[in-house]
C-alpha cells in the first residue's frame, strides 16, 4: 500500500535529524503551591465568570499577566515565555545585567536570581533560574536559563501585513468584543471576495513580526493568509482544529481561518 | 562504553557488542519496536534480532551515530513483523492510526506522472525534512519515524496535544503538495 511505502521512506531520514528529534524542551513550572490557590481561585469564581470569560478571547485571562511569573528590569515586566523552553547554556550574545530585585506576585521564587540581556533584543530576558523537568523516571529539577519577554510579545498573536500588525483574535481583549460579534474568532468560511495573498512564515516566537507576512506563532507558519480588499481591518490565515462532540462519535477535523485584527497598541491591554 | 569502543566491537567479530548494545541501547530499542508492536513477546524478539542486525552490518558498515543506526534495524524488523502478524487486519497501537495519517501524504495519481523508486522517494523525504523548521521536523518524525502517540510528542516538546495534530495536520498537506510537485506517483 502507498502509505506503507511512505513510511518505509520516512525510516530513511537523516541520522543527524532523528537525533536532534531526540532533544527534549523542558517544561518550566512555577511554584505548584500558588498553582493550587489559583486553581482554587477559579474554581470559586467560576460560576459567576463563566459569561464573561466565554464572551471573551481565549487568551484573555493571561492578557494582564495574572498567573505568569514576572520580573521587573528599569520599570518593565517581563513574563516568563509562553513556550516553556528553557536552555542549558546562556544565548549567544545575551550578557550578565545584574540580580532580579523587583518581582510580580506570581515571580517571588525569582528573587535574586542573575538575569542576562541583549541590546539586540530588547523585548527578551533571560534568567539563571530553577527549572522543572518532567521525564519518564520522575520529576528532575536543575537550574536553566529562561526566557522572560515583554507583555507585548508575551500575550498577542501576530503577523504583519502591508506595513501594518494585525493581531488574533483569539489574543485581542477590550474592544474584542466588538470584533468578536462582526467578524468572529474561529470562523469555517470567509466572506466571498476575499483575496489570497500568500503564506506566513514564522520569524521567531515572542518577538514581533518584522518582515511581510512574519507571524510569532508556530501555529501559523506556512497557513494561507486571505484579505478582504472591501475591509483592512480584517486578515484570516487558514487553520483547523479538532472538536468530539457526542453527535460527532470521534475526532473531528475542521479546516477554517482564525481571524486577525488591525492591532492597536493603545487599546490598553 | 563509548559508542566507538562498542563498533570496534563488532568490528573485532567479538560477541560482547551483543551485549554491551543491549546494556546501552536495549530500553532506547524497546521503546521504538513497543511504539509498532504492543506486544511483549514480539518487542523482545525484534529486538533480539536488532544486535544480530548490527552484527550482520558491521563490518563492512561503520555507524557515525549508533543509537540512529540501531533504532533503523529495530524499527525496520518491528514493521516487518507487524505486517506479517497483520497481513490483511488492521492490527493496534498507534502504527495503523499513523499509517491511515500518512495516506493524507499520497498525491493524487491522476495529477502525477512518474512512480518513484524506494531510494528516491527516500531522498526527496530527506529533502522535504531538511526543509522544514526544526520544531516541525521534529515532531513529523516523533509521529511517523518513532510512531509516538501524539501525547507522547506533546509531552517531549512541551507542546499541547491539539498544537502537535495541527503541525502534523500541516505537514502532511506539505508533504502532499512537496510530492505533487515533485511530479512523482508513490
Amino acid at each position: 500500500m502507498n502509505e506503507e511505502k511512505l513510511f518505509n521512506a520516512i525510516g530513511g531520514a537523516d541520522e543527524d535529524l532523528l537525533e536532534r528529534s531526540e532533544k527534549k524542551e523542558k517544561r518550566v513550572k512555577v511554584n505548584w503551591i500558588k498553582w493550587g490557590s489559583l486553581a482554587a481561585c477559579l474554581i470559586l469564581i467560576s460560576g459567576v465568570a463563566f459569561y464573561f470569560i466565554n464572551q471573551n478571547a481565549k487568551n484573555a485571562g493571561t492578557q494582564t499577566g495574572a498567573g505568569v511569573s514576572g520580573i521587573i528590569i528599569d520599570g518593565v515586566t517581563f513574563y516568563e515565555s509562553g513556550w516553556k523552553t528553557a536552555v542549558e547554556e546562556c544565548p549567544a550574545g545575551f550578557e550578565y545585567g545584574g540580580i532580579v530585585d523587583s518581582v510580580n506576585e506570581d515571580g517571588k521564587y525569582l528573587l535574586n536570581s542573575k538575569y542576562y540581556k541583549n541590546a539586540e533584543f530588547p523585548e527578551w530576558i533571560y534568567v539563571y533560574c530553577k527549572v522543572w523537568d518532567s521525564t519518564p523516571n520522575g520529576e528532575v529539577t536543575s537550574m536553566a536559563y529562561v526566557r522572560f519577554v515583554t507583555a507585548e510579545s508575551r500575550f498577542n498573536d501576530f503577523i504583519l501585513y502591508n506595513g501594518q500588525l494585525y493581531e488574533s483574535m483569539k489574543t485581542y481583549s477590550d474592544e474584542g468584543f466588538v470584533f468578536a460579534d462582526l467578524y468572529g474568532i474561529e470562523i469555517e468560511t470567509i466572506p466571498e471576495g476575499c483575496v489570497f495573498v500568500g503564506s506566513a512564515h514564522l520569524e521567531e516566537v515572542d518577538r514581533i513580526p518584522r518582515t511581510d507576512l512574519g507571524v510569532n506563532h508556530t501555529q501559523y507558519d506556512q497557513s494561507d493568509v486571505y484579505i478582504n480588499p472591501n475591509d483592512s481591518q480584517v486578515l484570516y490565515i487558514s487553520t483547523s482544529w479538532y472538536t468530539a462532540t457526542e453527535k460527532e462519535k470521534k475526532e473531528t477535523l475542521h479546516n477554517g481561518y482564525d481571524v486577525f485584527v488591525r492591532y492597536n497598541p493603545d487599546k490598553g491591554e | 562504553m563509548e559508542d566507538t569502543n562498542i563498533i570496534e566491537l563488532y568490528w573485532e567479530r567479538n560477541d560482547d557488542a551483543l551485549s554491551e548494545s543491549a546494556a546501552k541501547y536495549g530500553r532506547y530499542c524497546r521503546k521504538i519496536a513497543n511504539n509498532i508492536l504492543h506486544n511483549h513477546e514480539d518487542v523482545e524478539e525484534c529486538v533480539n534480532d536488532t544486535w544480530l542486525g548490527a552484527w550482520n552490518a558491521m563490518p563492512p558498515h561503520r555507524p557515525n551515530k549508533l543509537p540512529t543506526f540501531l533504532g533503523k534495524i529495530t524499527r525496520n524488523i518491528s514493521y516487518n513483523k507487524f505486517k506479517s502478524l497483520y497481513a490483511n487486519k488492521r492490527g493496534n497501537g498507534e502504527l495503523p492510526i499513523a499509517l491511515d495519517e500518512l495516506y493524507d501524504c499520497i498525491p493524487d495519481p491522476s495529477t502525477v506522472e512518474n512512480e518513484v523508486e524506494e531510494a528516491e522517494l527516500e531522498k526527496l523525504i530527506n529533502q522535504f525534512l531538511h526543509s522544514l523548521p526544526e520544531r516541525q521536523c521534529n515532531v513529523f518524525l516523533r509521529r511517523y519515524w518513532f510512531v509516538e502517540s501524539t501525547s507522547e510528542v506533546a509531552n517531549h516538546y512541551a507542546m499541547t496535544q491539539s498544537n502537535v495534530r495541527m503541525v502534523l495536520s500541516r505537514t502532511r498537506r506539505l508533504l502532499k503538495s512537496y510530492l505533487e510537485k515533485e511530479g512523482i506517483v508513490i
